[in-house]
C-alpha cells in the first residue's frame, strides 16, 4: 500500500498551550482511520494544518507526495466540523460549484443522493434545516473521488438515525483506493467500520494500531481501550 | 481556476447588485415618464418631488450599498464558514486575493456606469443634449490650452481615481485580515487598525508639514533649481505630480496587498 500521509515533528502552539506536540504520522492508502481523542486534544489543529488552514510553527506535511498547498488541495476532500457552504448559493449551484473547482467531483451521485433525502435542486441553502445542511455538506465531500477523505466530527451533534446516515453515505460512497480519516470522540458508533485508529492526547499521538491487532492485543474494542487511555 | 473564481464572485454581487441596479434604473425611468404629464397640478408637484427624492435617496444608497458590499463579501468569504470552502479549493491564496481586489473594482466601475446611465434616462431629451454641450464645451476649452496635455491629464486622472479605490479597498482587506489575527473582537479590531493607521498617517503627515515650514527658507534654496525647473515647465510638472501619486498609490497597494497575503498564507485561524 502506497503512503497517502505524512507528518512530521509537527508543533503547533497557540500562545502558551501546545495544541500539537512533535507529532510524527504516516498514513496508508485504502483505510479508513479513526483519529480519537477527547475534546481539546488537538484533533481539529491537525485537521487544519492537513488541509491549509493553518500553519504549523515546526515540521512539514505531504500528501500524496506534495507539501501541503493546491496540489494536495485536489486530492482532498474536507468536511469541517461546521457548515461551510455560501448560504446564498442553491442546491444546484453549490453542485457546480464543486464541479467547477473540483476535477475528480461526481455530479451525478450527488444529485441522486441529494434525490434521496428530499432535497430539491432549487432549494435554497439558507432555507434548509440545519441537519439537511449537514447532510448537503457530506454528500458534497463523499461525491468527490478523492484521494484522502478528512472528515472532521461528523457524527457529533446529530442524532443516532442520522449517525446510521453519515456512515453509511461515508462507506457507501468513498472512493475505495483512498483513505478516510474520520476524527471524533464518539467510538461506539465508528467502530465498526474502522480500519485503524490513531488515539491523539494533549498534542501526542500516543497509539497508532489496526483495530484487529487492538482486539488480539488488548482484547479490548477500541472504545474499551480508549476509556483505559483517556481515563480522568 | 481564476476564471471560475470570477464567476462566481460576479454571481455573489449581482444577486445583490442586480437589484439595487434595477431598482435604480427604474425609479430614474418613472420620474422621466412622469415628465410627460407635466401640469401645475398638485397631484403632479408631490409625484414629481417624492421620485427626486427617491432617486437621489437611492443614487446614495446605490453607493454605500456597493462600498459595503465589497467588504463584507470579503469578510464571509475569507474569515466565516465560507473561509473552510475558499481555502480549501485548489487555489492559490494570491489567485483569491487578485479576484477579490479586480472584481471589487469591476463592481465599483459598473455602479458608476449604472449611476451614469440613470442620469442620462432622468434628464434624457434636451437637458441631457446640454449637458453633453455643456461637456464638449469644457473639453474643449481645456484641449485648447494645454494642447495634447489635456489628453492625457485626463488619462492620468483616471488611472488615478482607480489606483486610489485599489489602494483604499485593499487597506480594508489588510485591516480586515489584521483584525483575524486576534482571537476575541475580531471585527472591532480591525475596525481599531484602521484607526490606528490612519492616526499614524495624520501624525506623519503633520511632522512633515511642520518640517517644510519651519525649513522653508532653507529648502528654498536647496531647492531652487527644482523651482526653477516647475515655473519653466508647469505643464511636465502636473504630469510628474500625477505619476508620482499614482506610483505611491500602486506602492501603498503593493504593501497592503502584501500584508494581507501574508496573514491568508501563514497566521490564518479560522474560528
Amino acid at each position: 500500500m502506497s503512503e497517502i500521509l505524512c507528518c512530521k515533528d509537527l508543533v503547533k502552539t497557540y500562545g502558551k498551550t501546545k495544541a500539537l506536540n512533535d507529532v510524527n504520522l504516516k498514513l496508508e492508502s485504502g483505510k479508513i482511520i479513526g483519529l480519537l481523542g477527547p475534546n481539546g486534544s488537538g484533533k481539529t489543529t491537525l485537521i487544519k494544518i492537513l488541509n491549509g488552514l493553518l500553519t504549523p510553527d515546526f515540521g512539514t506535511v505531504t500528501i500524496d507526495g506534495y507539501n501541503v498547498g493546491t496540489q494536495t488541495k485536489k486530492v482532498v476532500s474536507y468536511l469541517p466540523d461546521n457548515i461551510y457552504l455560501n448560504s446564498w448559493m442553491t442546491v444546484s449551484q453549490i453542485v457546480d460549484y464543486f464541479k467547477d473547482f473540483y476535477a475528480d467531483f461526481r455530479c451525478d451521485l450527488a444529485y441522486e443522493m441529494m434525490e434521496k433525502l428530499g432535497i430539491s435542486p432549487d432549494m435554497r441553502l439558507k432555507t434548509l434545516s440545519k441537519g439537511n445542511k449537514e447532510k448537503v455538506c457530506l454528500i458534497l465531500v463523499m461525491s468527490r473521488n478523492a484521494k484522502l477523505y478528512i472528515l472532521d466530527e461528523p457524527i457529533a451533534g446529530v442524532d443516532p438515525a442520522a449517525r446510521d446516515y453519515v456512515i453509511s453515505t461515508i462507506i457507501n460512497n468513498y472512493n475505495h483506493d483512498a483513505t478516510v480519516l474520520i476524527s471524533t470522540h464518539l467510538i461506539a458508533d465508528i467502530e465498526q467500520v474502522l480500519d485503524e485508529v490513531i488515539f491523539i492526547k494533549n498534542g501526542n499521538i500516543v497509539l497508532q494500531q489496526t483495530v484487529d491487532n487492538i482486539r488480539s492485543e488488548h482484547g479490548k474494542s477500541v472504545d474499551e481501550l480508549f476509556r483505559e487511555v483517556f481515563k480522568w | 481556476m481564476v476564471k471560475k473564481l470570477f464567476k462566481y464572485e460576479f454571481l455573489s454581487y449581482f444577486k445583490i447588485m442586480g437589484i439595487v441596479y434595477i431598482v435604480l434604473l427604474s425609479i430614474a425611468a418613472f420620474d422621466r415618464i412622469s415628465r410627460f404629464f407635466e401640469s401645475d397640478s398638485t397631484i403632479y408637484s408631490i409625484v414629481s418631488g417624492f421620485s427626486v427624492a427617491t432617486y437621489v435617496v437611492t443614487l446614495f444608497a446605490v453607493f454605500v450599498f456597493s462600498f459595503l458590499l465589497i467588504i463584507i463579501r470579503f469578510y464571509k468569504n475569507f474569515f466565516t464558514g465560507e473561509g473552510y470552502l475558499s481555502f480549501t479549493l485548489p487555489v492559490s491564496n494570491t489567485q483569491h486575493l487578485l479576484v477579490k481586489i479586480l472584481t471589487a473594482i469591476a463592481i465599483q466601475i459598473l455602479t458608476v456606469f449604472v449611476v451614469l446611465l440613470s442620469l442620462c434616462i432622468i434628464t434624457s431629451g434636451d437637458a441631457l443634449f446640454e449637458l453633453l454641450k455643456a461637456g464638449a464645451y469644457l473639453l474643449h476649452k481645456f484641449y485648447m490650452g494645454v494642447g495634447f496635455n489635456s489628453v492625457l491629464y485626463i488619462f492620468e486622472a483616471l488611472v488615478l481615481i482607480i489606483a486610489s479605490v485599489i489602494t483604499q479597498f485593499l487597506l480594508y482587506y489588510a485591516c480586515i485580515a489584521i483584525g483575524q489575527l486576534y482571537n476575541k473582537n475580531r471585527i472591532l479590531a480591525a475596525v481599531g487598525t484602521y484607526f490606528v493607521y490612519y492616526i499614524i498617517i495624520q501624525i506623519i503627515t503633520t511632522i512633515i508639514v511642520v518640517f517644510l515650514s519651519v525649513y522653508a527658507d532653507n529648502l528654498l534654496l536647496f531647492f531652487e533649481p527644482v523651482i526653477r525647473f516647475m515655473t519653466e515647465h508647469p505643464k511636465t510638472v502636473v504630469h510628474i505630480g500625477l505619476c508620482g501619486i499614482i506610483l505611491w498609490e500602486l506602492i501603498l497597494s503593493a504593501v497592503f496587498f502584501i500584508v494581507t497575503r501574508f496573514i491568508l498564507n501563514k497566521k490564518l485561524n479560522l474560528e
